[in-house]
């Protein structure tokens, strides 16, 4: 796995991530749009958005140390890294010295802060003004927990012990971004989890949608489409309100088939009488908002996303990510209060599930099973994050949440498994005078390749990586000084090479 | 005359590095032995000795019978 999966913040990192390696004139056609500019704004953190406020309204651009001049000195250097960053998002331009912010992108945020501009960007409601009542919060949410929860189930798959029958596979567009995502693989029985989909499956739902989006993305950059509409329209669903009737009248032909796509995911419902009409879910409009639905230890945060779903009764996962379910005992038992398969499946895949009553499963976590999820490529720290951020209520008022023998057992399981850590090596030995070695030696030290050295035994022991070509380039010039080391066939076979 | 030789560098415990030990003296791997946590072996063994070590740990790990 090159990055880490798991926290939020890393995903937001990469929607920023995809949003530097665009091109500028595409930047500025994102910015164009007010909510996109917007949407931008909710993502970037708390110092960005200080830093992008206090030069809002400033037609003039200032000078740089004034900027860092606005910091505590000890955070000086924090706050000239962050406008580094928003320059590379192209929100701030810098020239001789002096910053401001692009002026795109601050036309087009005044206007989303205080209206005017393209409001159409913000999605045109359908049939005028008016909370529509035809399809309720509580619809929208079964509907987006019932598709998305069918995606997981897919996933998970034939685990599942509960159904005899597989898993109704989802719609193609949702099958083609698991497989492009390399969350799932083709395999000679149907589809396949791979290990990040394992990963994924441990992830909090708002990750996890960010996921899906940025890999729609790559997949509309490959099938052609114009990004900067398809970037538009996803910053746009972003911003929607929940509940309220959208008219898809004013959308292109590109959005309309996004539409269609992302209606299989569940983020956007699409009604069948009245097919200009969408509504964005709960699954989208949360990922502007701050507050993370579940992510970690702060449930206390979470309260207005509570108030923002209905908990409904099929809606299993919106239910349970905003309450616990599970209590894990310093004795490694876990009793989990859920009936919902997918729940149990994903426990399945770290615990050992002992018995299931209709509202309530136990099991415990052992050396075995939990070895087991970390050789699917699941690692010890997303075990604990999952098993925090789905801890019951009453364990969530402890500190810490879950017991530290269990948390330390599960590390030391994970650790048992690496107990040899190989690198590949050259092994330097015999040097004929301390002189010598000491040479090499200092010179290894310097370009950081020493592995092992000792000094009575005059052995070393250097990384074989690329930093090891300047190695050899040292050890030529050595031996050029040193003629003797010239006539080891070995040395000079290693040089060669 | 210094000599050269191409392998892999292993840092381990030293539990591990004893069973490793025990392991070279029916089949040759070990290069040289560098300290009580590091080792120089020959890289062709790597594989191998990763899975026998981690069979041998697991026979040797009591299982507590946690469920019943």
């Amino acid at each position: 796995m090159s990055h880490q999966l798991g926290s939020e913040e890393e995903f937001k990192t990469t929607i920023a991530d995809y949003l530097e390696s665009l091109p500028a004139q595409f930047s500025q056609r994102v910015f164009s749009s007010p909510a996109a500019c917007l949407a931008i704004f909710r993502l970037i953190s708390t110092v960005g958005k200080q830093l992008i406020m206090s030069m809002l309204y400033l037609d003039t651009s200032l000078r740089l140390q004034d900027v860092s001049q606005w910091a505590r000195t000890d955070c000086q250097r924090m706050v000239r890294g962050k406008i580094h960053q928003l320059r590379k998002l192209q929100l701030v331009t810098e020239e001789h010295g002096n910053v401001s912010l692009n002026p795109v992108f601050r036309t087009q945020l005044r206007n989303a802060l205080t209206g005017g501009g393209d409001f159409s960007s913000f999605g045109t409601p359908f049939n005028g003004t008016g909370r529509d009542t035809r399809i309720t919060r509580t619809q929208l949410a079964q509907y987006a927990d019932q598709k998305w929860e069918a995606m997981l189930r897919f996933m998970v798959g034939r685990q599942d012990s509960s159904g005899e029958s597989v898993v109704q596979p989802p719609a193609e567009s949702v099958r083609s971004i698991l497989r492009t995502a390399k969350l799932m693989e083709d395999g000679e029985n149907g589809m396949a989890i791979t290990n990040s989909g394992f990963q994924f499956l441990l992830q909090d739902t708002q990750s996890q949608v960010w996921t899906v989006l940025l890999q729609y993305l790559r997949q509309a950059e490959m099938q052609q489409m114009d990004v900067v509409e398809v970037l538009n329209f996803l910053f746009q669903l972003i911003s929607l309100q929940l509940g309220r009737a959208y008219s898809a009248e004013p959308l292109t032909s590109i959005q309309r088939r996004m539409l269609g796509e992302l209606r299989d995911f569940g983020l956007v419902l699409q009604d069948d009488q009245r097919p200009l009409c969408f509504y964005a879910t709960h699954l989208v409009t949360m990922l502007s908002s701050s507050s993370s639905t579940n992510s970690g230890a702060n449930s206390t945060n979470s309260k207005d996303s509570v108030t923002e779903l209905p908990t409904s009764q099929q809606g299993e996962l919106a239910a349970s990510s905003s309450h616990g379910y599970i209590i894990l005992e310093t004795n490694c038992r876990i009793y989990a209060y859920t009936d919902s398969p997918l729940q149990i499946a994903i426990l399945g895949l770290f615990v050992r599930l002992v018995s299931r009553f209709s509202n309530l499963v136990t099991g415990a976590l052992t050396r075995d099973s939990v070895r087991q999820a970390l050789s699917q490529g699941i690692t010890a720290d997303q075990i604990i994050t999952f098993l925090t951020a789905n801890a019951h209520p009453q364990m969530q008022s402890r500190v810490p949440v879950l017991p530290v023998t269990v948390t330390d057992q599960i590390r030391l399981w994970e650790q048992e498994r690496n107990r040899l850590h190989p690198t590949h090596a050259h092994f330097y030995k015999d040097f004929a005078q301390k002189q010598d070695f000491d040479r090499v030696l200092r010179y290894a030290q310097d370009i950081g390749v020493v592995l092992w050295a000792s000094i009575e035994k005059r052995q070393l022991v250097v990384t074989r990586q690329v930093i090891y070509a300047r190695f050899q380039r040292l050890l030529l010039c050595v031996i050029r000084v040193l003629p003797w080391a010239y006539r080891d066939v070995r040395v000079r076979d290693l040089i060669v090479r | 005359m210094v000599k050269a030789v191409k392998g892999t560098f292993i840092e381990c415990d030293s539990a591990a590095r004893e069973v490793l030990l025990k392991l070279n003296s029916k089949e040759k791997f070990i290069i040289e032995d560098l300290d009580s946590t590091h080792l120089f072996i020959n890289s062709t063994h790597l594989k191998r000795i990763q899975v026998v070590l981690d069979e041998l740990m697991d026979a040797n790990t009591y299982k507590a019978n946690v469920v019943k």
